[in-house]
Parts: structure tokens; sequence; C-alpha cells
């Protein structure tokens, strides 16, 4: 263990980098964890708030899928997955 | 149901009553060491046990109770006191990691137990809510649990993913928690108990560097929230299989350099989990530098060169079921670590199928010529290779900034806020303070190294790295063990726990699971939550095909070496697959022969389509959506 003095200063040190990595950290990953926090956030909401459509929309999703909203999403996923960067 | 899980208790009874026995063999008598080895020998008894049944086709809920059954009264009648007495010390070594003499610490260690808590629920919920979900494992991994299970043996499939035949032992392990049930439902428990041998791993080696025991939980908490890995504790990968395996290495290795002791059995436990890692996946050699450095520490220290004889001498007074039991065990570590590359060797004549291995610009096993979605794997040492990828991690993917964290990593380190914002400092504090650190940092980053020389630069090569994170959670806890200013310590735990705080916020959706995924699968019953009602690929495809093609019908399938048959078995593994290659207007014989009816196809090329076109046009298939068809009666 190091002595008080030796200890706040290396510390110190430490806290300024643990706080300026912090900064880095948080302009490039930020934005996806605290996206991920807000849309969380907002879907949790917008269900508690509409159930009507939500569960119209969770039936069609159940059941057997001819809505339009399913097939444009499965055209979509078709295009994604033509591309080259889509997993290993 | 009732009576399969009856079966599986009695498979789980034998498996764990077998883990004990063998753990008061092989027992170090070092408490915190103990509880990590116990959690290895179950998976290892486990792997091996499953194993042995698939190889003789003996894989069914059945027969497996019955042979578990007896196995179990062989077992338990003659060693119940052994039993009780390990299950008792087991109990209270399991209360000893808890019984803080830190008071200082109190408070830390309630926040601990709450983010504990928070992980456990997090990852329960993912294990009984969310049905496979990941790519590699859709693609390949639980393709091979899938048609085992449903075949009740371990065969080599045919399938145009070549991946299937890579090393498979965690398959294996995810085949037990799948035989009995006949149901994916419990898969993931797989992963996530390689996830608790890797955590008590670090815990274990914090231990035998002289931490507390509130820091040693501290880093094993830190460890086990990094995100890359915590994600991999419910995604059925088998990478966290080899960072449970390799933590262990390393655990038993620096016990021995620190106080020795026991080297036999810690040396045949160490044996044991090199053999399940490189069973799992080949790169456990790859990172092989930091056993070796410290393997050589250990000689050094301890002046064994003289003494190795002596550890390998028979000893006369050794008896017989030791003996016998050192034997069942080489024989199983044997069969664990070499079957896979056996079987490809016998199979396809190269132990690495589908990967060609070259030594410098000599090819010594494959075609010269290996097919894979991607770059694939080299193979082979690259300087290059190296500089790329050292580059890539230092320079970009450190920061993890192009995604949200997900399993694929891609791009990504996946290491997270904790390991980032304090485990880079601490990192360099303990390379210049710790002179017991030094040793594990230096050997980590030289096996980090040795790693980056020989895999190819891809964007999701990071997944093999799900180990390493564990030196900036070891020299974190270090740092504050080392300070002596009460408020500034507080500060910095602070900071950890917020960042840890942040990384479980950061998976909660593991980077791929929808809100309305999530609600739907909760209103699902248990047993019907397939991988086929995920709307995060294809969605539509799978669940109308699993609609529209009668049970008892085999489906026939196409699609090109990274296609997802998974889906297509449903949750309860019910749907029989056969693999239709399109080569030429024969196919709709090929299907004929095969009694297949129906013919899924996805990703599928020009050419496949232009004959299938062309198929239906002459009226041999009859097309019922874009990505299925039906053979029509003649």
């Amino acid at each position: 263990m190091h002595s008080k003095k030796a200890s706040i200063t290396i510390g110190l040190i430490i806290l300024i980098l643990d706080l300026f990595l912090m900064a880095v950290y948080l302009q490039k990953q930020g934005e996806h964890t605290f996206g991920f926090i807000k849309s969380l956030y907002e879907e949790i909401k917008a269900y508690r708030k509409g159930s009507t459509g939500r569960d119209a929309r969770a039936t069609s999703s159940l059941h057997c899928g001819n809505s339009s909203d399913q097939d444009a999403r499965f055209s979509r996923c078709a295009l994604l997955f033509s591309g080259e960067n889509c997993g290993q | 149901m009732a009576l399969r899980i009856i079966e599986m208790i009695v498979g789980s009874l034998f498996v764990s009553t077998a883990a004990i026995r063998l753990l008061y063999a092989l027992r170090t008598r070092t408490r915190y060491l103990d509880i990590a080895v116990f959690g290895f020998l179950w998976i290892y008894v486990t792997t091996l046990y499953t194993m042995v049944l698939g190889i003789l086709g003996l894989l069914e809920a059945h027969r497996i109770a019955v042979i578990s059954g007896i196995g179990l009264i062989l077992l338990a009648i003659p060693g119940l006191r052994n039993v009780k007495q390990t299950i008792t010390r087991l109990i209270t070594r399991f209360r000893s990691l808890f019984a803080s003499s830190d008071k200082r610490f109190s408070i830390i260690a309630v926040l601990l137990c709450s983010l504990a808590f928070l992980q456990l629920a997090r990852i329960l919920f993912h294990i009984w809510f969310v049905p496979p979900y990941v790519w590699d494992t859709v693609v390949y991994h639980l393709v091979n649990v899938a048609e085992w299970v449903q075949k009740g043996k371990i065969h080599h499939l045919i399938t145009p993913v070549g991946r299937v035949y890579w090393p498979a032992n965690f398959e294996v392990l995810e085949a037990w928690f799948v035989v009995f049930l006949h149901n994916d439902i419990l898969v993931k428990v797989a992963p996530f108990l390689s996830y608790l041998v890797a955590g008590a791993s670090a815990y274990a080696i914090a231990r035998v560097l002289n931490l507390s025991r509130i820091l040693a939980a501290s880093a094993a908490t830190f460890y086990l929230f990094t995100p890359s890995l915590a994600i991999q504790a419910t995604a059925c990968k088998n990478d966290v299989g080899i960072a449970a395996a390799y933590l262990l290495i390393i655990a038993i290795l620096l016990d021995l350099l620190r106080n020795g002791g026991y080297w036999r059995r810690k040396l045949m436990i160490m044996a044991m989990a090199f053999c399940l890692g490189i069973g799992i996946k080949p790169y456990m050699a790859f990172i092989a530098p930091a056993p070796v450095l410290i393997g050589l520490a250990i000689v050094l220290r301890h002046r064994l060169l003289r003494g190795i004889r002596g550890i390998f001498r028979f000893k006369p007074g050794l008896s017989t079921s030791r003996i016998v039991l050192c034997i069942f065990l080489i024989l199983g570590s044997a069969l664990l670590g070499s079957y896979w590359y056996m079987r490809n060797l016998v199979v396809f004549g190269n132990p690495f199928h589908p990967t060609d291995v070259r030594i410098g610009s000599h090819l010594v096993f494959g075609t010269g010529n290996a097919v894979q979605y991607g770059p694939g794997q080299r193979g082979s040492a690259s300087l290059r290779g190296l500089w790329e990828n050292s580059r890539s991690l230092v320079t970009d993917r450190i920061f993890d900034q192009h995604d949200q964290f997900n399993s694929s990593l891609s791009n990504m380190t996946g290491w997270g806020w904790f390991n980032f914002v304090c485990g880079l400092s601490a990192l360099a504090y303990a390379l210049i303070f710790g002179r017991q650190f030094r040793l594990l940092i230096i050997s980590f980053i030289l096996s980090l190294l040795a790693l980056l020389t020989f895999i190819s630069t891809d964007p999701w090569y990071m997944r093999f790295t799900l180990w390493f994170p564990v030196v900036f959670a070891l020299s974190f806890a270090f740092l504050l063990s080392n300070l002596n200013c009460k408020w500034l310590r507080a500060i910095l735990m602070a900071l950890a726990l917020l960042c840890t705080a942040l990384n479980w916020i950061a998976v909660l959706n593991v980077g791929e699971i929808s809100v309305d995924d999530f609600r739907r699968m909760m209103q699902l019953p248990a047993l019907k939550r397939s991988t086929a009602e995920l709307t995060h690929h294809y969605e539509v495809a799978y669940r109308k095909t699993l609609q529209l093609v009668p049970e008892d019908e085999i489906i026939g399938f196409c699609f090109p070496n990274n296609g997802w048959a998974y889906p297509l078995y449903d949750s309860d593994l019910s749907r029989r697959l056969k693999y239709i290659p399109i080569e030429s207007m024969r196919f709709t014989h090929s299907m004929k022969e095969h009694n297949v009816h129906y013919l899924f196809v996805e990703r599928i090329t020009p050419e496949e389509t232009e004959l299938i076109d062309r198929a239906v046009r002459e009226g041999a298939l009859k097309k019922i959506e874009e990505f299925l068809y039906a053979l029509k009666e003649s």
C-alpha cells in the first residue's frame, strides 16, 4: 500500500485519466448506449400508452403474417442480407 | 412432459454426483479455487458423458435416464459419505465467499450483490423468454445440436455450411440441455454455466494475487459485466467456454506459482481444461503463450527441473482406484480434445476442415481453396495479419464506436465502459507497481498478440478475446487495494460501479432483440418460443414455412454457406430437414428420392433461381411463396 501522499497523487492522476477516458468513450460509444436507453424508454412508454394498436400489431405478428408491413420488412431483410457485412 | 422432467433430474443428479466424486479426487484444498474447479468438472463430466452417449447412438432421454439411474446407484451408494462431505464443504466454501471480514467495504458488498442480482435476473430472463437468436448459432452451432438430438447420435451432417464441421465440444454440452425436454428452452444454460466458471476463475485469480475477498468479488463482477462476455452468457456461442477453461488454467498456474502443492491434481485439471477447450475451438492453442510463460516462471521459482521427474514418477503406494481414475481422465480428455479433428481427418482428409492450414506458403492440410463466407480463417501465422489486427484494435475497435454491443462484435471489442474508462489506466498502474501482476499482464498481452497473428482480419475477431478483459478488472482491484486514501478509493469505486451499471443497461436487449419481440415471446407458451418467431431476421419466411409445411413432411432446403437452418427445426426440434443441392434439373428427382415434397430456399444464386423457375415452368414444382416451393405429384 502506498503512503497517504503517494496515494492521493496516484489516485488523482488515475481519476483525471479515467474521467478523460470517460469523455472519449462517451463520444464514441455513448450515443449507442444512451440512444438505446432513450429508445427503450420511449418504446416502453409507447406500449403503455397505446394498447389498441399494440394488440392489433401483436396479433398480426403471432399469426400467419400476411400483413404488408411484414412483407416489407422481409424485403428489407433480404436486401440487408444480400450485402457483405452480415455476420460471420 | 413430467416424465421428461424426471429424466432430466435423474441425468442431472448423475452428472452432478460424478462431478462431486471427481472433485473429491482432484480438489486442490484451496477454497476459492475449488469452487471454479467444481464448476469446470461439472461441465467436463457432462460434455464427456454426452459425447460418449452421442457416439454410441444413445443420445435419447429415456436411454440416458436409465443409464444415469444405474450410474447414480453405482456412484452414490458407496460414496454417500464423500458426496455429503463434499457438498457440505462446497456450501461452506460458497458461504465463505460472501462472509466479508473487510468491514470497510460492506456498502460495496451490498452494491456488488445488487449488481450481481440484476445481471442474474437479466440472464435468467433471456434464457427463459428469448429463443436462440445469434447468427452463428442458428447457422451452424445449434444445427449440430438439433440434428444430434433428433437422430439420437452424434453424426456428421450433410449441409452447405462448412463451419458445421468445426470442433463442437460446446455444442455437445448444449445438447445435454436440449435432449431431455426435446426443446431448446434451456439450451442457453450451457453458456451461462461457462460464464459462471469464468467468473469463479476470475475470483480465484484475484485471491491468488492476494486481493481481499471483497476486492476479488469486485474484480470478478467487473469482469462478468464486460458486454462481450455478458452477451455470450446467453448467446449459445462457444467462446465463453474457451474463456472459462482458459481462466481456470491461469488461476491454477498462478496458484502453483505462489503456493505450489498438489502438483499432480492441478496438472491433471489443467490438462482436462486444455483438452476440453481445444475441442471447443482451436484458438485455445493460439492463446497458449500466457500459460507457457507462467509455467516457465513456476519452473524457475520452484526449481522444478529436478522435481518434475518426481511428479510423474509412479508411487508404489498409489491405490488402484486412483490409477484407474487417472487412466479414465487421460482417455476422456484425449477423446474430448481429439474427436472432432480425428473425425474431420477421416471424413475430409483435413483435421481442421473447412479451414486450410499452412506453414509459410506450404499447404499442410486442406484443399488450398477453402471456401468460406467472408474472409474465413487464415489457418496460418501472419505478421501482416498481426499488424492489421493490432492497428484495428488500438485505433478503432477499442472505442466500440460503430454500434450497440451485440454478440457478433462487428468492428468493436465489446469490452465496454468499465474496461475502457477504469481498466486501461489501472492496467498501466499495475504494470508499473504490481510485481505479481506484471507477469500476468505481459503474458496476457503476448497471448493476445499471438491470437492476432493467427486469426483473420474480419469485423468479428474480437469475440476470440473474451478472456482478456479480466486483467483490467484485476488491475483495478489491485489499484484500489494500494490506495491509502478512503475518499479517493470511494470515488474510483463509484466510477467503476457507474460504468458497470452502464455495461448492464447496454446489453439489456443484447443489441438485437426489440421490445416488440420480448413482448411477443412472453405471450407465447414457454415451449413454443421458437427462433422462427423472432422478427429480427427473416421472420416471415421461417414462420410461414413452419405453418405451411405439414408437420410430418421433410423440409428440403437450399441456401449458401451462411444460411439459417436452425429456425426450420422449430423449438421442439420436431421438423426434419434435408439439404437439396440445386446444381441441375435433377434436383427434383433428388427431392422425390428422399421423399421431400417441400423446398425452402434462401439467398440462392441466380443460376439456382433459374433452375427452380424452369422446374416451375415445366410443372415439376409449384411456387407457394417466394421462398417455398412444393413438388407437384405426378
